[in-house]
């Protein structure tokens, strides 16, 4: 058992409360106030910010084999579709440690294959702490990753194979989901690993999470998911202010581009506030690049809407609740709350206020990852 | 122009005053209480920070069309040594990101060759508004570009062609430089002697300025590379400026003894092993406590602009104070790019670059940039927000 005391707890609906959380087998217990618990380790954070911890959305990170660049693990490109794979395969919980992300106050990440085939596997929501898929596990499967973008088109057109044109994304897209659909309805079916995973997205189990750019990626994937009834979320979605009501019709969740990454809001001339208003009609978080991003990037997509004049508080759920809310997985992460996991990052001050602000101690599943030479403990 | 009642950080080192700062001619020309206006424009900065217009040393603006693989301008990787290059002639200042400069608050900027060759081009330095960069720019060559590592390596090694590894690297960079001391000697001495100079080579003919130490050399590497680019500088007496510097904390002493300026950064990258590991802004502190000149560079447009004033921000966090995180984007590049005697500082005299700021944009997160002056035009305005 560990008991947090007296810090400045960041609880939901943007309550703040000091008080004490009580941490037993990785979840949260309880929260209140002078609470005790004989025999657990406590942390004084006492004149501390303690935050849910923050959650990387979309990222290719662990699956990259940094060790060995030229032949990652995140891209699959030898066929476009092949959405039964899966993330669990390829984890390195080696790589994601060497990022260190509790420094930048990251508990948790969303883990998908990268972007170059137009189905490209089923992903799911880790922990920055384990050795292992299994260890590091928050909830195994939470989308089939597609990308309908032109990094799908330039690498099979470079193998002069299907799809190189937008044409030919959509037209692969709606036989994969129709075939999907009809080896659902056969009697005695053969197993098969991509019809499978794509029965989750038809049952809508699961959604269809799509990296998307342009106007035109987006208008194409959300007319395909509606013709086959699918939950969608929307990934990058640079061009999305200019359809924000077709999106908000559609009903997709929203993950914001990285804000930074190779200047696509600026060559795009993304409308980050048309993007954010949709907050009032669905769930809408920030990201970062899909490919590889360092231990700061998400905290600073987080601080430039700050510099913009967004609320703190409203910053901060933007990549905590409200992330775990696009990804379905807010009955697991992304708050203080009772029964969640013990996902929290305890800073001295308040990052998205102050640029002194730095992380104190990080706990991830109930156990310390990190800890500040001198910092919480009595 | 007049600025009116400003809160000043001149960055000479003072502690912040309240003030005006008169712009004539581009030039500041007072800075003072209650300066009389004339018919100067006169702009209220009361409650406004008033600093000088930050100065990214290491960018590719203009050059690197990122989206549009056409408008890959500034790596021309079809042979290892192409000193004679010069980025200026890759430039496009109309390109989108190079466009959106200013509204990060930077006024000047170093814009490099890529690092896909051994001997990479010549960089200069601009101002960042303007559609001829011609005009915009202040300082042409303004370092010799060099890379090292991964790179170059990744360029040729597939191809088969020398270099391959890093031994490849050194090997190309001691013979080019050999022969390019030689033919300085040659010229010189047929100079003296009045007779034949050497058949001319626009490759060493490019190389001469930093042979003569008119300009820096400015090489790309990260970890045990800077001991090879501190070896080559110290063989042929130029100035060095290291450029990313990532896992600088393993080489402290040598590199404060070598006397070379850092310009390190950018972070937010993924670490993996050897080249890509150490990226951490903890590395600027360590140099700053050890008196070396280090910068915060951007890299835009692979980062975009913003992340030059956010890193800032990010080495407060890492330890360093306010103050000395903003002279890693002013004064500091300002001294490394030798352009110190324009931009860099709010001084009498120097270029009237300056961007004004809601609150400590270094200290307070919610620091908004509300304009950016360059040469006494207003050049960036907030918008206004609903």
């Amino acid at each position: 058992m560990m008991l947090i005391k007296n810090g400045n707890l960041h609880l939901p609906d943007q309550q703040v409360l000091t008080g004490d959380v009580l941490i037993q087998n990785g979840k949260i217990l309880q929260i209140g106030t002078g609470l005790s618990a004989p025999g657990a380790e406590i942390l004084d954070a006492q004149g501390k910010d303690v935050f849910p911890g923050f959650i990387l959305p979309v990222t290719s990170v662990g699956l990259t084999d940094y060790a060995n660049l030229r032949q990652g693990d995140s891209n699959e490109t030898s066929s476009p579709c092949h959405p039964g794979l899966h993330v669990r395969y390829a984890l390195d919980g080696r790589e994601v440690a060497l990022q260190r992300y509790w420094l930048g106050g990251i508990t948790s990440f969303g883990a998908a294959p990268a972007d170059g085939a137009l189905l490209a596997g089923q992903m799911g929501v880790y922990h920055v702490d384990g050795a292992t898929a299994g260890q590091m596990c928050v909830c195994d499967t939470v989308a089939v990753k597609g990308n309908f973008l032109s990094d799908v088109k330039a690498t099979f057109k470079a193998k002069d194979a299907a799809p190189m044109t937008r044409m030919g994304m959509a037209s692969l897209l709606r036989k994969q989901l129709r075939e999907a659909k009809e080896w659902m309805q056969q009697e005695n079916r053969e197993d098969n690993e991509d019809f499978a995973a794509l029965e989750k997205v038809l049952t809508k189990e699961i959604p269809l999470l799509m990296n998307v750019h342009t106007v035109a990626d987006i208008a194409d994937v959300i007319a395909i998911a509606k013709e086959f009834d699918l939950r969608l979320i929307l990934n990058g979605v640079y061009e999305g202010h200019l359809v924000k009501e077709l999106i908000v019709e559609s009903g997709a969740s929203v993950i914001l581009g990285d804000q930074f990454d190779a200047g696509a809001r600026i060559w795009y001339g993304t409308d980050v506030d048309s993007l954010l208003s949709m907050q009032q009609q669905t769930n809408v978080c920030i990201g970062c690049s899909s490919g590889g991003v360092g231990k700061e990037n998400l905290l600073w997509n987080a601080c430039r809407l700050v510099q913009e004049g967004y609320q703190p508080a409203d910053v901060l759920d933007l990549m905590t609740v409200k992330t775990a809310k696009v990804l379905g997985v807010d009955h697991l992460i992304g708050s203080i709350r009772e029964g969640l996991f013990a996902d929290l990052v305890i800073y001295q001050g308040n990052p998205l206020e102050s640029w002194s602000a730095c992380v104190d101690t990080t706990v991830v599943a109930g156990k310390i990852v990190y800890r500040k030479e001198g910092g919480a403990v009595c | 122009m007049l600025i009116r009642n400003a809160t000043i950080l001149d960055m000479t080192g003072a502690a912040p005053y309240t003030g005006d700062i008169l712009i004539r001619d581009g030039k500041i020309a007072a800075i003072g209480c209650d300066l009389p206006a004339q018919d100067q424009q006169v702009l209220d900065a009361s409650g406004l920070w008033a600093l000088p217009g930050f100065v990214d040393a290491h960018t590719h603006q203009g050059g690197f069309d990122m989206i549009d693989q056409n408008g890959m301008d500034l790596n021309e990787m079809t042979d290892p040594v192409t000193p004679q290059v010069c980025a200026i002639d890759g430039c496009n200042p109309l390109d989108k990101n190079f466009r959106s400069v200013p509204a990060a608050g930077v006024t000047t900027l170093c814009i490099t060759p890529g690092s896909g060759n051994v001997i990479c081009g010549q960089a200069f330095v601009a101002k960042s508004v303007g559609n001829d960069i011609h005009k915009m720019t202040i300082k042409n060559p303004s370092a010799l570009k060099i890379a090292l590592g991964m790179n170059p390596k990744g360029a040729y090694g597939p191809k088969g062609r020398k270099p391959m590894t890093r031994m490849g690297i050194a090997s190309v960079l001691m013979e080019t430089f050999a022969k390019a001391d030689q033919y300085r000697k040659e010229k010189q001495k047929a100079q003296l002697e009045g007779t034949q100079p050497p058949k001319y080579d626009e490759k060493y003919e490019a190389m001469l300025p930093a042979l003569e130490g008119q300009i820096p050399l400015k090489i790309h590497c990260e970890q045990f590379d800077m001991l090879t680019a501190i070896e080559l500088a110290k063989k042929y007496h130029c100035r060095l400026t290291i450029e990313h510097a990532w896992l600088a904390k393993e080489f402290l002493e040598e590199l404060s003894e070598s006397g070379a300026d850092i310009n390190y950064g950018p972070v937010g990258v993924p670490t993996g092993y050897g080249e890509l590991t150490g990226a951490d802004l903890i590395d600027v502190k360590l140099l700053d406590e050890r008196g070396v000149n280090v910068s915060i560079i951007s890299d835009s447009p692979i980062l975009s602009e913003e992340v030059l004033l956010i890193q800032a921000g990010e080495a407060v966090r890492c330890g360093v104070s306010p103050e000395r995180a903003l002279r890693m984007i002013t004064i500091n590049p300002a001294k490394a790019l030798g352009v110190s005697e324009r931009v860099g500082s709010l001084e009498v005299g120097k270029d009237g670059d300056v961007v004004l700021f809601s609150a400590m944009p270094t200290r307070d997160v919610a620091a908004k940039l509300c304009y950016t002056i360059i040469e006494g035009s207003v050049v960036y305005t907030a918008p206004e927000r609903s």
